[in-house]
């Protein structure tokens, strides 16, 4: 089967991709999925780095698809964990083919969706609503993947809700802590270029101090005081 | 194109497989190695919390430990006693393996959630905090699924449901009582 015949089997009914729970079946279909994951994140990627010049988009390019597969594995064991405990147990292969799945088609509306990043990228935007407008967009891109997961758990057992409330809560975690270390993704205009910057404090000291930012209080600029999720972050 | 002429590299579409519907008596977890995965999965979500360079955070590493089985130990007494004391019907032995049961299913969650508390706890200073926060959400799941089989152990044996209910409430309450203040003795 052609990459373009399976681009259009994801687009269209991903959950029939997912049902494929074979090993040969993964096998086989995991570099596909890979690679259509990949290359979507790379475009979206090129697309975020786009407005800081062509190095930065380089960066983001290589950065990205990254972002996008990190946290959906690390999340893997928890999902299959929840199912097992819930009473409702999913094959590792099926639930492998389905996250690679659910990536796959999340990086084909990321490649769709650069354009649309890019757009307002190009025009100067305050750096801090270019970063706010990056944010939205990647989750957006990323939920169609998310629910190709959890549909490809079975469904009843025991407690289900808790369990979706604790994977979601966990990845979303995971997604903004591998965004804060893997950044810059949209660089500051008065920034050269960078790959990756020193690790200070976690994405919850910064969260504050960018939403003030873009709503116009540069009291206190960007950079945390300390790190930490219980500790003090502005100076008095 | 639709999608039932496309060729079928996507092989073989299978249905999810449907979950068994529950049994008259519970099915819960017996096997040793179970219980013992499960004990893995609180000791290396611990671990994990406590790998953020921090010599007093991977002193915690055994909190989950001490709190799981300080809430078994202190608590199931209780249970026994005061179902007995109402005259419900399950068997004191049916009850321990409820709790067992749920104890051990949290385990693996634990298990599970270990590769993200350790990507988190490697990546930021949040180790410490993710571990307090993981076994508070380990604990709350473990209770939950103790009401939920203690439910089923009544119904087995042909008690009635709504003592059972309330029992169970109100042993849960004490078993998370005691577990918070476990937790603060060892994981502050």
């Amino acid at each position: 089967m052609s990459l373009f015949t399976l681009t259009t089997q994801v687009l269209r009914d991903p959950d029939a991709v997912a049902s494929s729970a074979a090993s040969a079946a993964l096998g086989r279909l995991a570099p596909p999925l890979l690679a259509l994951a990949v290359g979507g994140a790379a475009l979206f990627g090129l697309a975020a780095g786009a407005g800081s010049g062509p190095l930065q988009a380089t960066y983001a390019a290589v950065k990205m698809p990254v972002l996008f597969l990190l946290p959906p594995l690390v999340v893997l064991p928890l999902v299959h964990a929840f199912a097992e405990a819930c009473g409702a147990s999913v094959p590792w292969s099926r639930l492998s083919v389905a996250t690679l799945a659910g990536l796959a088609r999340s990086g084909l509306l990321a490649a769709a969706a650069a354009p649309v990043l890019w757009l307002p990228l190009s025009v100067e935007t305050p750096y801090h609503l270019a970063v706010l407008l990056f944010v939205a967009s990647f989750m957006t891109v990323l939920l169609p993947a998310l629910s190709t997961v959890a549909r490809a758990v079975p469904r009843g057992g025991t407690l289900r809700p808790m369990a979706l409330v604790g994977t979601a809560l966990t990845l979303g975690l995971l997604i903004a802590q591998t965004g804060w270390v893997l950044r810059p993704f949209v660089a500051r205009p008065t920034v050269a270029p960078t790959f990756l910057r020193a690790v200070e404090g976690d994405v919850f000291s910064a969260l504050g101090a960018t939403t003030r930012s873009a709503t116009g209080d540069y009291d206190d600029a960007w950079a945390p005081e300390s790190a930490g999720v219980w500790r003090e972050r502005r100076a008095e | 194109m639709s999608v039932a002429t496309l060729p079928s590299l996507i092989l073989s579409v299978e249905p999810p497989p449907a979950v068994t519907p529950a049994a008259a008596t519970p099915d819960f977890h017996t096997r040793p190695w179970v219980h013992a995965r499960a004990i893995g999965g609180v000791a290396a979500l611990g671990l994990a919390a406590g790998l953020a360079g921090q010599t007093e955070a991977l002193a915690r590493a055994p909190a989950g430990l001490a709190v799981g089985a300080g809430v078994v130990l202190l608590a199931t007494p209780a249970l026994i006693v005061g179902h007995q004391f109402l005259g419900m019907k399950a068997a004191p032995a049916s009850l321990v393996s409820a709790v067992a049961d749920a104890f051990a299913r949290a385990g693996i969650v634990a298990l599970g959630g270990a590769p993200a508390v350790l990507w988190l706890a490697a990546t930021s200073e949040m180790g410490p905090t993710l571990g307090v926060l993981g076994l508070l959400g380990i604990g709350a799941f473990a209770l939950c699924r103790v009401i939920a089989n203690l439910y089923d152990v009544e119904r087995a044996a042909g008690g009635a449901i709504e003592g059972a209910t309330g029992f169970a409430l109100v042993w849960t309450g004490l078993a998370a009582l005691i577990g918070l203040r476990l937790l603060y003795t060892f994981a502050f």
